[in-house]
């Protein structure tokens, strides 16, 4: 940990802040779970910290999401899932493979990290995600390449926009019945 | 180290704003999502253990409890200076080391220089020597000496880290240290310090983010934790001091895990409930504990030398935690790990109690909020001895020292240290920088 930050003991400042200032997106918050609204209004009064990349605890003064915190905002669901919880049968389906992904799936893997599919790309795809990999620290639209996302698998909300969307073509692991 | 700039572009507010509306959920309501059962490679599970007390009845006092000692209430004054009997303290500030004196006056004097090495990520005390783990090396301060040694340079500096004494005197070092080809962005590197050969390597390095849980029962090893991108733990590593390998990796599942002091059990925490697993037992054994409230969650734990755990019990989820609408508190806690029994120490209130200190010597736990509601515990009869009104905010303390009498209370946020003296009722301001680190009580063998 770290002990001499300030009013914030034990959170480690995102790379990317230099200082007081105006910063684009999201910090990297491990364990951070915090709405775009409410992470705004955190910065606002300049009463908490902006992130923490410190895995060692959670702190309440450092606001964010981590990469499981932003899925489970994007999913739109009503509480934080970690990385194996988002493989969850009732939250979300396995896909065959990575061909039948589509905007709005994740590339998830429970023991490491999630990414939010976006589009195809050349040997990869084009993600969001809220990293700390190559000192990003923030949510970001990055190239992933095939290699660095070996080990994750394709998966699907099971209630994307309202319908059983699992239900059709590509599906190899359906959801479950509520 | 090469701290590569960004190549991506970065989500502008908007546009994050525009994905987590971007599927108009209509009707759906996400269920509340049960623990995962939590599994080591050779598992014979026990049957999940509930709580004695469904949250909906009255909830199962603890047997010693009902009887509240006479109550201590001072209130912060904080003018007048201590007695001589008050202890003294230890602490860094910038690049010397203090101590907080009340021989003569309530003043600061030196004790040691230290080196300019960054942010102190870690501070201990083992007898006459203090240990101090910055941003760019590991300091040992001799303290009847008055002298400071740099004992390893790091370079590239650690980003951040902990120390653990060891049984046998020496020290482990654990550093998170930025590496952009690394899963997550950081590896790990686990340093030995011997104090008596004054020596010190590393005996392990691994790619990954990997944090200290503590030693293993027969003191031969240590067990880590690998920590990914987002907050959930899959399993433990068990590493052995004599071949410096990883040796054994144990599948478990939660939020977090804490190992007990003796090394023969981990506790996970989840979502609404516990997991106990038995490293002394083989086939190992996992024995599930649901919390009397399964809506609740808890922040931290003691861990008592009667075979007890006390927790405080939030109200909500962890991950939902709003500072500026801290959650309520649903009471102090006691389980009984080896059978799972819970009983209720004390009952709620509608502000939010922290732990926040634990003398395991002589069982006294501090617990406060953020209305400046400090009290003092004796887990040994398991009751509130004291009840101490402190500023309002959110508070860190330390002690009690080994008396039990003293409890040293800092707000960092105001500037504002107080020291207490608990059987007279009466407290102290202390003037303390606001970066200062507190490291110990002067007097050896206090806490």
């Amino acid at each position: 940990m770290r002990l001499t930050d300030g009013a914030c003991a034990g959170r480690d400042k995102p790379r990317y802040i230099g200082g007081a200032g105006v910063y684009s997106s999201v910090a990297y918050d491990w364990g951070g779970f915090d709405t775009v609204g409410g992470y705004n209004g955190y910065m606002d009064p300049n009463t908490y910290q902006a992130g923490d990349i410190n895995t060692a605890a959670s702190e309440s003064c450092s606001r964010g999401v981590d990469c499981a915190g932003f899925v489970s905002r994007v999913w739109g669901l009503s509480s934080y899932h970690n990385c194996p919880m988002l493989n969850y049968p009732h939250v979300s389906c396995g896909l065959y493979s990575t061909t039948y992904l589509r905007q709005g799936d994740v590339m998830n893997n429970p023991n490491k990290h999630v990414v939010w599919f976006d589009t195809t790309a050349a040997n990869g795809i084009y993600d969001y995600e809220s990293t700390t990999d190559s000192s990003y620290d923030r949510v970001v639209r990055i190239f992933s390449s095939w290699s660095r996302l070996a080990g994750y698998t394709p998966r699907r909300y099971c209630n994307v926009c309202g319908t059983d969307t699992c239900g059709i073509s590509g599906v190899s692991t359906p959801c479950a019945t509520k | 180290m090469d701290l590569r700039k960004p190549t991506g572009s970065l989500v502008p507010l908007a546009c994050l704003a525009m994905l987590l509306n971007a599927c108009q959920l209509t009707g759906h309501t996400e269920s509340s999502v049960s623990t995962a059962p939590a599994t080591f490679s050779s598992l014979a599970p026990l049957p999940p253990t509930r709580s004695p007390m469904p949250a909906s009845s009255t909830p199962e006092l603890c047997p010693a409890l009902l009887a509240i000692a006479t109550l201590v209430t001072p209130s912060f004054v904080g003018t007048s200076f201590p007695p001589l009997a008050a202890p003294s303290f230890l602490y860094v500030n910038q690049n010397e080391l203090l101590e907080y004196n009340y021989s003569s006056k309530a003043e600061s004097t030196h004790v040691a220089d230290l080196a300019e090495l960054g942010a102190i990520l870690d501070v201990i005390r083992l007898g006459d020597q203090v240990f101090v783990l910055r941003e760019q090396g590991f300091e040992q301060v001799m303290l009847k000496e008055g002298s400071s040694e740099l004992v390893v340079y790091f370079d590239p500096p650690a980003r951040f880290g902990t120390l653990m004494p060891l049984d046998d005197g020496n020290v482990i070092y654990q550093l998170a240290v930025d590496a952009s080809q690394a899963p997550g962005g950081t590896r790990t590197v686990v340093g030995l310090f011997q104090p008596s050969s004054n020596s010190a390597r590393i005996i392990l390095s691994p790619e990954q983010n990997v944090t200290l849980l503590g030693q293993t029962a027969d003191r031969k090893g240590l067990y880590l934790l690998p920590r990914a991108q987002d907050r959930s733990i899959t399993s433990v590593l068990e590493m052995s001091l004599v071949s410096e390998e990883i040796t054994d990796q144990l599948s478990l599942a939660g939020d977090d895990a804490r190992l007990s002091p003796d090394g023969r059990l981990i506790l996970t925490l989840s979502r609404g409930s516990f997991a106990a697993y038995d490293l002394a037992s083989m086939p190992r054994r996992v024995r599930s504990i649901a919390l009397p409230e399964m809506s609740g969650h808890i922040r931290e734990l003691v861990w008592s030398t009667k075979g007890y755990v006390y927790f405080s019990l939030l109200a909500g989820d962890f991950y939902d935690y709003d500072p500026d609408n801290p959650p309520a508190s649903l009471g102090l806690w006691r389980l009984e790990y080896s059978t799972g029994g819970l009983c209720q120490i004390s009952g709620g209130s509608k502000q939010e109690r922290q732990l926040l200190s634990f003398s395991p010597s002589s069982e006294i736990l501090v617990t406060g909020d953020l209305q400046g509601n400090v009290q003092i515990w004796d887990l040994r009869a398991e009751h509130m001895t004291a009840e101490v009104e402190a500023p309002k905010g959110e508070l860190e303390a330390h002690g009690p020292d080994l008396s039990g009498q003293w409890v040293l209370l800092r707000d960092r946020t105001r500037s504002i240290t107080i020291l207490v003296d608990l059987l007279a009722g009466t407290d102290y301001s202390v003037s303390l920088p606001v970066r200062a680190t507190f490291v110990d009580w002067s007097t050896e063998g206090q806490e």
